[in-house]
């Protein structure tokens, strides 16, 4: 019977019980569905590198050969390691229309002809046939394969260093290491059109690049250099009749050495009519025993450390020990003799796992965030609705006592109202929050990032909040009802009796004597119902608060697009220079192009607590045109150093400036010595942080081109910038270019970026909203049932509708009034923290909201006030006066 | 002079799918300054008579004719002026704001009415002026039921409804009520006219007319030629 009366009460409550179930529905769905799409991407993530055995360190060097390898195998805790040649080059494609073809980009890997297979970072086959040495033909990027329309058995043209060969595409694959691929460090967003990855044998590496790379050689070049003359002296020795051998003898050339296929060559080389047979039969007779396999090198290794990676997205002690073991196994390879490791880094600087670990955390912040501020909200706001509705059961509750019911049962009754509804919307909360909000934001980012089988995933730590809710709404009705249990079943009969501690001023001369009835009664209608007003504060604040965020973020993102790409990107197009541009054609870029330079020079250095770190420095020579910026956003030439934030000389030999983020973040301040060196060498300097600068999305060093040389080493820039008008050159247009990046293409670049993370926001934002809403409308019922009898009564004494609804209104704008106050400050300070915190590490942002954003709050506030507030009168126009006077009875 | 007539007047309430009528056709005249108590069982359909005379509550059918006026066909602002300015209500729970004192909850008429009394003095009228800065919790019932008499009375208004005005006091209380109450049907109050909804048969012994209610119905409408002093009725 009493279950009955559970349906009946609910229903004939039901704007009540239905905020309460909208409130923790939204909290939970809105925590689950971000949670599915964070922890569904570092699930997924973790087993697909682990199904397909990512590598855990990346080696740099000259050449590993196979004693290298045996050495590296035999170290304790590797497990394996493989060689290839990463090489950037490019590919004829089709263009978006298929028209016209055109030359992408694209990152080539000649895996070691020895090895019939990946072992590490293996080759995740989405079409075609499985990869083996034995096949030629090239294993292509699935999203850059789908992106541009290529097929198993295409035939595509590559080129590599201006070589151009052909190759059938035979699969098209994903790797753990290509999730994310990006053409250079600076590029923020690439779209997987514009830029491709291929793996290939060795053997299928262009041989006229490896001959031409010999032909270039010192004894070589000699050789051809004298061709000539020795042609002559032997054609002399020969009509002689001397034979050829003798030549040989004579010439001092060993004996080997086909000397007429040589010269014949020879001769076809040095007119440029040599083709690579050419090439091959002229080296090949000056050494008969030359292999071209020799001649290949692999400055590329991975390397997989024994035992598998622990899950990094928990902390653990097997993740501390596998930390540890990849710290021993790197510095054994440093130590390992006769090996050449230039550099060794580990997963967490290589792009594609640092940015899809970045991407996947972000979701943390704004789920802890968000959840914080709907659980909190809504927390407080059910308190209040559940304790009045227990309230209004007050001579129910009596009754049931009176009737013999004890008050484990009227408890138990009592409590299944707030569980219920509770229950019903955390389970509806968690089944729903998945597909709906963490499957839309999920395929965002599977846009970018390339990871076969990614699926949502729902920890039990969206079970525990949802349980954590539940119980915490079962709790609140159970104190609810708890005070009233305590009374005699005849005092529970009986009215409450309404607590005043407000005292009038005797004579009536108080402040209060002189206000407008409505002033009065408000003021004293908000201090009698404390819990009801703070509610309503509180729900303002929290509407307002998002209000804020919303726009403030946008204002925030245009302010750090303005602040990266007008204000410290000071310039229209960068070159990036291709390798080894000789000083000739430098020379003439620079006299075309201006000689506004920098060079990125990678580096390690030693944070305070002595670990190395891997970052890099920007040698600065660019005039003005690549800035530097303090901490308020104004920016500087590097040579005129930052005002008030500059600490000795800037142009003293190694003189660092460094981001501000990356000196915090590391212990350091101006004036302290950091000791790093230069990829691949081997002496450490120690120089002195002499300038600190803000940079919003890379945390690294910054030096004077002159405090570079002062250490001795050669400026060789990798970047030209320039303000000429490059809009109609494409990047094989000049020579000794890579790269034509326009500064609109890289805001546009970051736009897209961007775009994504507002979107996720702006619809979370959108259920706050919501959340907002129901919680002032939610409120706005609970006033005005509360009050209904004693609108009834100035109804009775001959008030007009007009009247009661000013009165009605009044009290809700002076709530909204200080909510509104209350919410924008926060609305910066959460804005502002989730800049700091859902943003990469690498990232420096700070909210900088636009007047116009509180003035937007301000007034969507007050017309989600007034809008509610103008609804809910409407009940004063129909109020029955009768039956609300005989209710209060 | 008829202060209230009543011609014909039903009142339907839907109940569900059933019909209920509260008042079935019923006509009633009322003359001024007269102190009148009706009488009937519950669901009768007293209070409903009461609301439909204080523009409360509208007919289904029929006319509600007031100080000579047809109140049936006014507009909701039209009803509300017509309770500000003529109609005094006064309910058994007495109705008042909690969150005013005692003199603010008299004082909310200078809101609505334009020449009210001053509340000071109709509440030293019904003998509350030691109470006046004290908030209705601090207030006995009968204390609180002479507050909502003393808003109703501050209106000056031609017609006093009162339901139940004793119904929650113990006799003593009562009597006070309704000596206050029949005060202002005299001369010197302005000869309004008091008409009072009651269980209470005994108050009927005070009455100038005696109204009787059933099943909707008027079953009699007595004329008290001699009505009996308050204090001597035996409650």
């Amino acid at each position: 019977m009493l279950r009955k009366k559970i349906f009946r009460e609910i229903k004939g409550n039901f704007g009540q019980f239905f905020t309460i179930f909208a409130m923790i529905f939204l909290a939970i769905m809105a925590y689950s569905g971000i949670n599915a799409f964070s922890d569904g991407l570092k699930y997924s993530s973790v087993e697909f590198y682990e199904e397909n055995n990512l590598q855990d360190l990346w080696l740099y060097g000259e050449n590993f050969t196979d004693d290298d390898l045996e050495k590296i195998r035999a170290l304790d805790n590797v497990a394996d390691v493989e060689r290839y040649l990463s090489m950037s080059g490019s590919v004829d494609v089709n263009n978006s229309e298929g028209s016209e073809t055109e030359n992408i980009p694209a990152e080539l890997n000649f895996l070691d002809k020895e090895d019939d297979k990946k072992n590490i970072s293996t080759l995740y086959l989405r079409e075609g046939e499985e990869y083996s040495r034995d096949k030629d033909g090239v294993w292509i990027g699935y999203y850059f394969a789908k992106a541009r329309g290529i097929q198993v058995g295409d035939e595509l043209t590559f080129y590599v260093e201006g070589y151009r060969f052909n190759e059938v595409v035979r699969g098209i694959v994903s790797t753990p290491d290509h999730v994310y691929t990006v053409s250079d460090p600076t590029v923020i967003f690439q779209d997987a059109a514009d830029f491709g990855w291929a793996y290939l044998s060795m053997k299928e590496f262009p041989g006229e690049y490896l001959y031409d790379e010999i032909l270039k050689e010192d004894d070589i070049v000699e050789y051809l250099d004298s061709a000539d003359d020795i042609k002559k002296a032997v054609d002399t020795y020969s009509a002689m009749g001397v034979d050829i051998e003798s030549i040989k003898k004579q010439l001092d050339i060993d004996e080997d050495v086909d000397l007429e296929t040589a010269l014949e060559k020879a001769s076809l080389i040095k007119d440029g009519r040599a083709d690579i047979s050419d090439k091959a039969e002229f080296i090949k007779a000056l050494d008969p025993d030359f292999d071209l396999d020799e001649c290949l090198v692999y400055p590329n290794a991975i390397v997989d450390v024994a035992g598998t990676a622990p899950n990094p997205y928990v902390k653990s002690k097997e993740l501390d020990e596998f930390e540890s073991k990849l710290k021993s196994v790197k510095n054994e390879l440093y130590e390992l003799e006769d090996i050449s490791v230039s550099a060794i880094t580990g997963r967490d600087v290589w792009p594609s796992y640092a940015s899809l670990k970045s991407e996947s955390e972000e979701g943390d912040t704004y789920s802890g965030m968000f959840t914080f501020l709907f659980v909190f909200i809504a927390g407080l706001s059910v308190v209040t609705t559940m304790s009045r509705f227990v309230k209004k059961q007050r001579v129910q509750i009596g009754t049931l006592k009176a009737l013999g019911f004890r008050n484990n049962r009227v408890t138990i009754h009592y409590i299944a109202y707030g569980f219920w509804v509770s229950v019903i919307a955390a389970i509806l909360g968690l089944v729903i929050g998945g597909p709906l909000l963490g499957q839309p934001f999920l395929n965002m980012e599977l846009s970018m990032f390339d990871l076969p089988g990614a699926h949502r995933c729902i920890l039990s730590k969206n079970y525990i909040l949802a349980a954590i809710i539940v119980i915490v709404i079962t709790m609140i009705t159970y104190m609810s009802i708890k005070s009233i249990l305590k009374e005699s079943a005849a005092q529970t009969l009986r009215l409450e009796v309404p607590h005043i501690k407000i005292k009038a001023k005797e004579g009536g001369k108080g402040i209060s004597a002189k206000l407008p009835f409505s002033v009065k009664w408000n003021m004293r209608d908000i201090l009698r119902s404390k819990s009801r007003s703070i509610m309503a504060i509180v729900g303002v604040m929290g509407s307002t608060l998002l209000i804020v965020m919303a726009f403030g973020m946008q204002d925030s993102l245009n302010h750090y697009l303005e602040w990266e790409f007008d204000k410290i990107q000071a310039y229209n197009y960068k070159l990036t220079l291709s390798e080894n541009v000789s000083d000739d054609r430098l020379n003439e870029l620079f006299d075309t192009y201006g000689d506004a330079t920098s060079q990125t020079v990678a580096i390690e250095y030693r944070d305070s607590e002595g670990n190395i770190v891997t970052s890099s420095i920007t040698v600065n020579d660019s005039d003005g045109y690549l800035r530097v910026s303090d901490h308020d956003t104004t920016t500087y030439d590097i040579n005129d150093g930052i005002p008030d934030n500059t600490y000795g000389d800037i142009n003293k030999a190694g003189a660092l400036f460094a981001t501000e983020k990356l000196l915090k973040e590391n212990g350091y301040s101006l004036g302290d010595t950091i000791k790093w060196r230069i990829m691949g060498e081997d002496d450490w300097n120690e120089t002195e942080i002499v300038a600190a600068y803000r940079d919003p999305q890379s945390q690294q060093f910054s030096m004077t081109r002159a405090a570079f040389e002062g250490l001795g080493e050669d400026y060789i820039c990798d970047t030209i910038y320039t303000n000429e008008d490059l809009s109609n050159l494409t990047d094989a247009d000049i020579d000794g270019v890579s790269t034509i990046s326009s500064i609109e293409s890289l805001k546009e670049q970051m736009n897209v970026m961007l775009e994504m993370i507002s979107s996720m926001i702006i619809l979370l934002i959108t259920i706050s909203a919501i959340l907002g809403f129901i919680i002032i409308y939610n409120m706005g019922i609970l006033a005005l049932s509360e009050k209904m009898y004693q609108f009834a009564t100035l109804k009775v004494l001959g008030f007009r509708f007009k009247k009661l609804a000013f009165i009605y209104t009044q009290q809700n704008l002076w709530l909204t009034i200080v909510g509104i106050i209350l919410g924008l400050p926060l609305g910066y300070e959460f804005t502002d923290c989730m800049f700091k915190y859902a943003i990469g590490d690498n990232y420096d942002f700070f909210a900088n909201i636009d007047l116009s954003a509180y003035l937007i709050a301000i007034i969507g506030t007050l017309i989600i006030m007034f809008v509610t507030s103008i609804a809910l009168s409407r009940n004063l126009k129909k109020i029955d006066m009768v039956a609300s006077l005989k209710a209060n009875e | 002079m008829n202060k209230v007539s009543l011609r014909n007047v039903s009142k339907v309430y839907n109940v569900g799918e059933k019909e209920y009528r509260a008042l079935d056709h019923v006509d009633l005249d009322i003359e001024e300054g007269k102190f009148v108590v009706i009488l009937g069982p519950s669901g009768a359909g007293k209070s409903t008579l009461l609301n439909l005379i204080g523009g409360m509550d509208t007919p289904t059918e029929g006319e509600v004719i007031v100080n000579g006026e047809n109140i049936t066909g006014y507009s909701e602002n039209k009803l509300s002026d017509f309770r500000a300015e003529s109609v005094g209500f006064i309910f058994q729970f007495y109705n008042i704001l909690p969150s005013l004192t005692v003199k603010e909850n008299v004082e909310l008429i200078n809101e609505i009415v334009k020449n009210p009394l001053d509340a000071t003095e109709a509440l030293e009228d019904v003998g509350l002026s030691e109470h006046m800065y004290k908030f209705p919790n601090q207030l006995s019932g009968g204390e609180q039921q002479r507050v909502s008499i003393a808003r109703a009375i501050a209106k000056n208004p031609a017609l006093l409804l009162c339901d139940e005005p004793t119904g929650a006091l113990d006799s003593q209380t009562g009597v006070m009520i309704l000596k206050i109450l029949k005060k202002q049907t005299t001369k010197e109050r302005g000869n309004n006219t008091v008409i009072i909804v009651t269980h209470n048969a005994l108050i009927a012994d005070i009455a100038d007319v005696v109204i009787r209610v059933k099943n909707g119905k008027i079953k009699s409408v007595e004329e008290n030629e001699k009505p009996a002093n308050i204090d001597e009725v035996q409650w």
